[in-house]
């Protein structure tokens, strides 16, 4: 279990590294920063004097090495488009709202998918599978800014239940952590479904239907607790998918999170919080697969020798 | 399983990828931060001038002084003395000020609970005024106030801060009187010439990053990277006191002009001294103090702003208790807010203009076309030959003509733009409000000649193209990048390539930020390609920026006009600086330096339900200011 966990904690390291140089990069393919940075009437000597201060007159390989310095010191650098303010507290203050968002989203997700995905197993090539199928196959074709649109038109303006925008209390969460879910519910219904029709299928529960125990007892308390493993597991991997899915999100429903925080820098050419905003993500994602990868070995000793 | 296993390694890394990836192909159709207009239109007022001082030299200004008067109309009186006939009398002529828009308060029980206005995503989130570009003076403006004003109806100058000015004889020493009585918000004590020069000082002091850096320098006589201590003195040498409500400034440069960058149409917002003594730099970017007609109440980053409205202020009482501001980024999402009351005014996009006014929903366009749209034809560096690509067709007067008269400008407008309040033809960068300020800015020629040399006639450009040595067209780059101030821009980009086509050009279309453009184009390596902007630029400064080698912008240069902008930097005379930037606007619209397309208001949804009237100006980067003067439904 320890050499596989130092395997796994390897390759996130890998990952990471190659991130780093991708975020560094970023910055560099679309030519000088200081043509973002500085404004249109700005003179030779000012590219000059400020590209000496931000270090850009160096050779990119010294620059790379002080950018992963200065992150390993937890010195993100200074934003562009927030004057005085540090990428890192910029995306710490933008956290609470991202996190609490992606958690009703992940309620969402887990009360409509768990159920929907005993039921169409349950009902196996029924109307309710096939309309299962249907549900999960727009859950996951549909974009997420368009289920967000659709949603607004329909909640807020149509039938005025709910604000189309912005950030207050719990009616403003609703919308944007269902069109956040919604795409995840497809998914974990799917992965529900094939649990589930694993289960159903194990002698055990022929032999629980044998004894006579009553069939919503077998199904939701016998069967789901051994199928819902899997879709439990991945849970950990969707949390990731929400952080980065909250981009569209945020944006569509103004909601002022990290996303959000990444679309705004985007849009001001704020290279620094673009850069630490792709680099948290990316620590998230790479983070949450690492757990989901050490509990699967947890919840099932064959990983840990065939890796 | 370990095949799975391995599988979900590289689905992590691919994800990654992916992910940057499309952060990367969402930064390049991101929309410019920065959007700049800068405008000046003098109101014409009814004066009778008083030239009173006849001086033995070649060239002497007459100072002039010009008090606010309670009335509309300034009078000034001129007497006319015997004047030697060798002898050249020059005036410097200063706007009048137009006394600030004074406005009764309603009943308190009157005034609607809060408005607030939806707006796209901004460029700027931050309170300070000395580190934001002058776009990011939109949440600003109802709290922080200036020594010169705009008047939302006339564009003129008002008396804001400043109750009276004038410039002395040299064109550099301006003279301010200042409003007496006026308190800072927060208890920081009465505003006073110590906070003028206070003011100056922070937009060239070490951490300041405001617009038009290198003309405040200029102005200051500042370098970049002085210390505190260097800009600190140059600002007591360039600001005098003469006592708490009068001060000198003794600019750097001769500038007629200077009210335009003194005042709210640039981003010379008084701040208090008293309280960057206090909270120093990191403090001033906690909340946004100033003497407005609205206090700040907080900003959530990425949300809104939010202000109470004064319950007393000498200049307006808002007709409401609260503003706010609310960052909406998404264009249906600031509809539906709209259609739901969320908001009271909101941004919105033309294409879905119908869905605001079949709801009942109005449109208010700004009073003054505020967007000036061209096209830029790239390479024409002629003061640099060795910087001239000499395979690029459009250095030929003919194919630049021939460009602009395969263009339908009113069927792109009518298609694209519908409902805006659209005004061709355009002169690039002399608009009917410079010439207000210039008077004969504006060759008349230009308007009875304008279909002969720009109109739309795609037959013409056929045979202009042929007559250039390409009569089966040309390949070149017509590079497409947003742009907030014309969000259309892009289809208007790939309607006028659908018009090139139709005489033989084979344009390629190519997403090209505008970073990249600045980036070869300050080494003069951009050639061959036609590139959009939108925004709004003083005649003078855009002739300085975009039409000399001296510029940072360099869009069209010629030795021509170089040897225009040194003369126009020793003259003060104003009939004669209009000459020249008359001359130079001649010789551009005789050479076709740039595809002019159309000048355009900006507008804004309003709801009428609470919203009775809202005037703008329209000119002013950001455009919605003067929100203090809104008028509501009474409720």
């Amino acid at each position: 279990m320890q050499r596989y966990i130092v395997v796994r904690l390897f390759h996130a390291f890998l990952a990471l590294f190659a991130m780093s140089i991708i975020v560094f990069s970023l910055a560099r393919i679309s030519g000088n920063p200081m043509d973002v940075l500085l404004p249109e009437d700005a003179t030779v000597q000012d590219f000059e004097i400020m590209t000496e201060r931000w270090g850009l007159d160096k050779p990119l390989h010294m620059q790379y090495l002080v950018y992963v310095g200065n992150v390993l010191r937890g010195d993100f650098g200074t934003s562009i488009k927030w004057p005085g303010r540090s990428t890192r507290d910029l995306i710490l203050a933008r956290l609470p709202a991202t996190l609490e968002l992606s958690f009703l989203a992940l309620v969402v997700a887990a009360l409509l998918a768990l159920p929907l995905g005993v039921m169409v197993a349950v009902k196996k090539d029924t109307g309710i599978d096939y309309a299962g199928k249907v549900v999960a196959l727009l859950g996951q074709a549909a974009p997420s800014f368009w289920v967000g649109i659709v949603l607004i038109w329909i909640f807020a303006v149509t039938l005025e239940w709910l604000p189309a925008s912005g950030r207050g209390g719990l009616t403003s969460l609703i919308l944007p952590a269902f069109a956040l879910g919604w795409f995840q519910v497809a998914a974990v219904m799917r992965l529900t479904r094939s649990s589930m029709l694993e289960v159903l299928d194990s002698e055990y529960v022929k032999l629980a239907r044998i004894k006579g125990i009553p069939n919503w007892k077998v199904v939701w308390k016998h069967c789901l607790r051994n199928a819902a493993i899997a879709p439990l597991t991945y849970f950990g991997f969707i949390l990731g998918g929400f952080l980065t899915g909250s981009v569209v999100i945020e944006t569509v429903f103004a909601w002022p999170g990290v996303g959000l925080l990444a679309i705004d820098a985007l849009r001001a050419r704020d290279f620094q919080v673009v850069q630490s905003v792709v680099l948290f993500f990316g620590v998230i994602y790479i983070a949450s697969n690492l757990l989901v990868d050490i509990l699967y070995a947890y919840l099932d000793p064959r990983i840990r020798y065939t890796s | 399983m370990a095949n799975g296993l391995i599988g979900q390694s590289r689905f992590i890394l691919s994800f990654s990828l992916a992910f940057i990836l499309v952060l990367v192909v969402g930064c390049g159709s991101a929309a410019p931060t920065v959007v700049e207009k800068e405008v000046i239109k003098e109101v014409p007022l009814e004066v009778e001038v008083q030239r009173e001082v006849v001086k033995e030299v070649p060239v002497e200004i007459e100072k002039q002084v010009i008090r606010e008067v309670p009335v509309e109309v300034t009078v000034e009186k001129e007497i006319i003395k015997e004047i030697p006939s060798e002898k050249i009398v020059e005036r410097v002529v200063i706007p009048t000020p137009i006394p600030a828009q004074v406005v009764e308060a309603k009943a308190v029980s009157e005034r609607l609970e809060k408005v607030a206005i939806a707006v796209g995503g901004q460029s700027w989130d931050s309170n300070y005024s000395y580190k934001v570009n002058i776009s990011g003076f939109l949440d600003k403006w109802p709290v922080l106030e200036y020594l010169v004003g705009v008047d939302n109806k006339t564009g003129g100058y008002t008396a804001e801060l400043a109750t009276e000015w004038s410039i002395a004889d040299n064109g550099k020493d301006w003279t301010f009187k200042l409003r007496e009585d006026v308190q800072w918000q927060d208890g920081w004590g009465e505003f006073t010439a110590e906070d003028v020069r206070h003011s100056m000082w922070l937009l060239v002091q070490p951490t300041a990053a405001p617009s038009g850096a290198s003309t405040w320098r200029k102005i200051m006589g500042t370098n970049r990277g002085d210390d505190e201590a260097t800009t600190l003195a140059r600002a007591e040498e360039v600001v005098e006191i003469v006592d708490d409500h009068e001060v000198v400034i003794h600019l750097g440069i001769v500038l007629p002009e200077a009210l335009f960058n003194l005042g709210k149409r640039r981003n010379l917002p008084m701040e208090s001294k008293a309280r960057w003594d206090a909270v120093g730099d990191e403090g001033m970017g906690e909340k946004i103090v100033g003497t407005g007609p609205m206090s700040y109440v907080e900003r959530v980053e990425g949300s809104h702003v939010l202000y109470d409205a004064a319950d007393d202020h000498w200049r307006v009482v808002p007709e409401y208790h609260q503003l706010e501001f609310r960052a909406i980024a998404e264009s249906q999402t600031r509809l539906a807010s709209l259609l739901t009351e969320q908001v009271h005014l909101s941004v919105i996009e033309r294409a879905i203009r119908d869905e605001v006014t079949n709801r009942g929903f109005e449109f208010v366009n700004g009073e003054f076309p505020g967007i000036q749209h061209h096209w830029t034809f790239w390479g024409n560096f002629h003061t640099r030959p060795d910087d001239l690509d000499p395979t690029n067709p459009m250095l030929i007067k003919e194919v630049r003509q021939a460009m602009s008269k395969a263009v339908n400008r009113e069927a792109i407008a009518q298609a694209l733009l519908p409902g805006a309040k659209v005004q061709i033809p355009s002169y690039v960068k002399f608009t009917a409000l410079d010439e207000v300020v210039w008077p004969g800015l504006i060759n008349p020629e230009w308007n009875e000649r304008w279909d002969e040399m720009y109109g739309y006639d795609p037959d013409a450009a056929k045979q202009l193209l042929a007559a250039a040595g390409y009569p089966d067209g040309f390949e070149f780059t017509l590079a497409l990048d947003s742009n907030a101030a014309l969000p259309e821009i892009i289809d208007i980009g790939q309607a006028i390539a659908l018009d090139f086509e139709t005489i033989g050009l084979k344009p390629t279309l190519a997403n090209i930020e505008g970073s990249k453009i600045r980036s070869l184009r300050r080494a003069w390596d951009i050639h061959n390609t036609l590139s959009g902007s939108a925004g709004y630029s003083y005649t003078v400064y855009h002739l300085e920026t975009y039409y000399c080698t001296c510029g940072s912008v360099r869009t069209y240069v010629d030795p021509f006009l170089d040897s225009k902008i040194e003369e126009l930097n020793v003259t003060i005379n104003p009939t004669e600086r209009t000459r020249i930037m008359r001359d130079m606007g001649n010789f551009c619209y005789d050479n076709f330096c740039a595809l002019p397309m159309f000048d355009v208001a900006p507008d804004i949804a309003i709801n009428p339900k609470y919203i009775e009237s809202y005037v703008f100006p329209g000119f002013i980067s950001g455009f919605y200011t003067h929100l203090e003067y809104i008028e509501t439904v009474p409720q």
